[in-house]
């Protein structure tokens, strides 16, 4: 049997499975008028082709990143449409007669009135201070100078897997002064207890108090004059005198 | 179904730098308005982008939304012709005759080819200019809403009715 359109367009363009495939070049070695027929259709297609190629092709300015920032444009127009409507309806509703939300935002307004009119709590004047703390990114080299304070105080050391510089008070007032590489720790007058843990990965970070080194870390190997606590942590005792 | 991840190994950039291209030319060639062509090649990878993830054969869904936007271009622009009358007709996309600038600017081997596709029926002419792009005939098939059994013997005749509608050309099989 011949090879139909179908076929021969199929035959030009690579789309027959293999055993039809198979089936098409046997019949065409044995058909001359097919194969006539195939050369035909491959100079037509070789032909239409060329006068295609004739359109200019259009320039290509967009990108996946100008596509994106379309896309989050309209996400942002979204959200302010989302809080706009969410407002107007919530207006309505409060102005519709017979709406009960006038009622409940009377009593909202009431109870937070009264809240306001409570006696002052008979708590001590002097509350503690609450903890606070310093977190500073891994540089390349940093020094902790601690200070001040009365003696008796002391800084608690640990290394950590991961995270920033961090040296949080747990006990007393401490002040902090950062700039780069160097992180100065000053102890209220009656002492105080840090929290400081140290990322394993830092480079090099020192600690060290009245001029002495107390503790370093320099990849990932701590020299320390106090051995670890059972929980692995470093005691460094320092207070007395104000950090340089 | 594929997953879109960061920008590192983003599979929707991979397919935007590989497709976005050819989906623009195709549009372009069917539509004959270059501007509207990107537009509508964007909007269709807006709408990728905007899924939550790539479908299972994002190139024939691309060109199945291209096409089906286009279609909607074109209903809309003539329901506007329509209303703004006769006098206004030679802009709109998809007119047989470009204009008289675009004959300018263009080369006059491009006008020709722009004015045999104008006279094909919409199905050849989207057979032809799918073809040209190097689609799979699975992929035409979706696009186009055409059996894919059927999609060979349809492209002979839209590449025979191609050829009448072209002038006469001594090259021609």
């Amino acid at each position: 049997m011949h090879l139909d359109d179908e076929r021969t367009q199929r035959w030009l363009h690579a789309e027959l499975d293999e055993p039809a495939r198979q089936a098409v070049a046997a019949h065409l070695q044995a058909c001359a008028e097919c194969r006539a027929r195939v050369a035909a259709a491959e100079a037509e297609e070789g032909w239409l082709r060329s006068r295609l190629a004739e359109l200019p092709d259009p320039r290509t300015v967009s990108s996946p990143a100008g596509l994106r920032t379309r896309v989050n444009a309209m996400r942002r127009w979204r959200w302010a449409a989302t809080i706009v409507l969410t407002c107007a309806a919530a207006g309505t509703a409060y102005a519709m007669p017979g709406s009960p939300l006038p009622r409940w935002v009377e009593r909202v307004a009431g109870w937070i009135s009264r809240r306001d009119e409570a006696p002052p709590p008979t708590a001590p004047a002097t509350a503690p201070a609450a903890p606070s703390g310093i977190v500073l990114p891994v540089e390349p080299s940093l020094a902790i100078r601690l200070g001040g304070g009365a003696a008796g105080s002391e800084a608690r050391v640990v290394v950590v897997d991961s995270g920033g510089i961090t040296v949080r008070v747990s006990e007393g007032q401490a002040a902090f002064t950062s700039s780069a590489g160097l992180l100065i720790v000053q102890a209220g007058d009656s002492g105080a207890g840090l929290q400081v843990e140290l990322p394993r990965d830092a480079p090099l970070v020192s600690i060290e108090a009245e001029g002495r080194r107390l503790f370093l870390l320099r990849a990932g190997v701590v020299e320390s004059a106090v051995t670890q606590d059972s929980d692995g942590g470093y005691r460094l005792r320092f207070g007395g005198a104000a950090a340089p | 179904m594929a997953e879109m991840t960061g920008p590192g190994d983003d599979p929707f950039e991979r397919l935007f730098h590989a497709q976005f291209p050819r989906l623009q030319r195709y549009l372009d060639r069917l539509s004959g308005d270059g501007e509207l062509a990107r537009d509508l090649a964007q909007e269709s990878f807006l709408r990728l982008y905007r899924r939550s993830g790539l479908p299972d054969r994002p190139e024939a869904w691309l060109i199945t939304v291209a096409t089906n936007l286009w279609r909607n271009a074109r209903a809309a622009r003539g329901r506007r012709r329509r209303l703004l009358g006769p006098a206004r007709a030679p802009e709109l996309v998809g007119d047989p005759s470009p204009s008289p600038a675009h004959a300018t600017l263009a080369a006059e081997a491009g006008v020709r080819v722009r004015a045999a596709l104008a006279q094909l029926p919409d199905r050849d002419r989207e057979l032809l200019l799918l073809l040209a792009e190097g689609y799979r005939y699975r992929e035409i098939a979706e696009a186009t809403g055409i059996a894919e059994a059927s999609i060979g013997t349809l492209l002979a005749r839209a590449k025979r009715a191609f050829r009448a509608a072209y002038p006469e050309d001594p090259d021609a099989p």
